[in-house]
């Protein structure tokens, strides 16, 4: 059964995406993140459904695990087209934004046949478990794709720090789902580990409106610190 | 400062990794399917799993 702090995470997370919707339809700025913006509205729209489901149907039903896993593949498929539009500016700059659409949809292509495959291997029900491995996949290669854009952004030295901190915000929170992940494959009885994902759901929000609200697009960061100077 | 924080950072990266692999091996040792809360998304609690 879910208590108060299940319920707290679950609105902190919620509030956190409802401001940086709001604050991305406010400033102009973000109109650059737009994807972004358009997952996290995504979360938020889906944390509502989730909830009313939730209400009517109860926790442990079949309803409110189905439609987690299948909104799951759809959010996994919003926070990795983020993630590429993220890439996508990034090349941008150097003129190889073709290159990047081109890799995205060969991913994309390349990630559905992967899931349907396995689903036939496997011979199961093959909307749950297409879902299920869809997910996975795509969520696996989204990380790849975080950890090749902060790689570069730590490598060209780049000093603008609101694409630094939003690629870094994606970074922790992949990161963090690993340890949690990892942490319960090999406790699965300690129950406390159930609050990790949902905590880690929420610091992706938080951290988020964070950075819209508290860096500007044309904040940098200082030229010693690129430098590694003090 | 940044060579220090990068050290951190590929300490933690190790930890991570090990921590993964040894949770693999584990549930490949008892048998376990493994669970997709891996892919977690927002901060709504994750519903008990049949299939873990």
């Amino acid at each position: 059964m879910l208590g108060p702090f299940d319920l707290a995470v679950w609105l902190v997370g919620f509030l956190a995406e409802v401001f940086v919707v709001l604050w991305g339809l406010r400033d102009r700025s973000l109109r650059q993140y737009r994807s972004l913006i358009v997952y996290v509205a995504a979360l938020a729209a889906n944390e509502i459904l989730s909830f009313s489901i939730l209400q009517r149907y109860g926790f442990s039903s079949n309803e409110y695990l189905y439609y987690y896993y299948y909104s799951d593949a759809v959010l996994t498929l919003l926070m990795f087209v983020a993630i590429a539009g993220l890439c996508s500016r990034i090349f941008r700059e150097q003129g190889r934004s073709g290159r990047v659409r081109a890799l995205t949809m060969v991913i994309l292509g390349t990630l559905v046949l992967y899931a349907a495959a396995v689903t036939e291997v496997k011979h199961q029900l093959l909307a749950t478990r297409f879902a299920v491995e869809f997910s996975e996949s795509l969520y696996f290669a989204g990380m790849i794709l975080t950890y090749g854009v902060w790689i570069l952004l730590l490598k060209r030295r780049d000093p603008r720090l609101r694409l630094v901190l939003v690629v870094s915000a994606f970074g922790i929170y992949f990161g963090g789902q690993t340890i949690a992940y990892a942490l319960r494959l090999i406790f699965p009885a300690l129950s406390a580990l159930h609050y990790l994902p949902p905590l880690m759901g929420a610091w992706l929000p938080l951290s988020l409106a964070y950075t819209v609200s508290k860096v500007s697009e044309e904040a940098r960061i200082p030229l010693e610190q690129l430098a590694g100077v003090y | 400062m940044n060579k220090r924080l990068s050290v951190v950072a590929l300490a933690l990266s190790i930890v991570v990794a090990g921590l993964a692999w040894r949770g693999a091996l584990q549930s490949m040792a008892h048998g376990k399917k493994d669970s997709p809360v891996l892919t977690a998304q927002g901060s709504r609690p994750v519903p008990p799993t049949p299939w873990r």
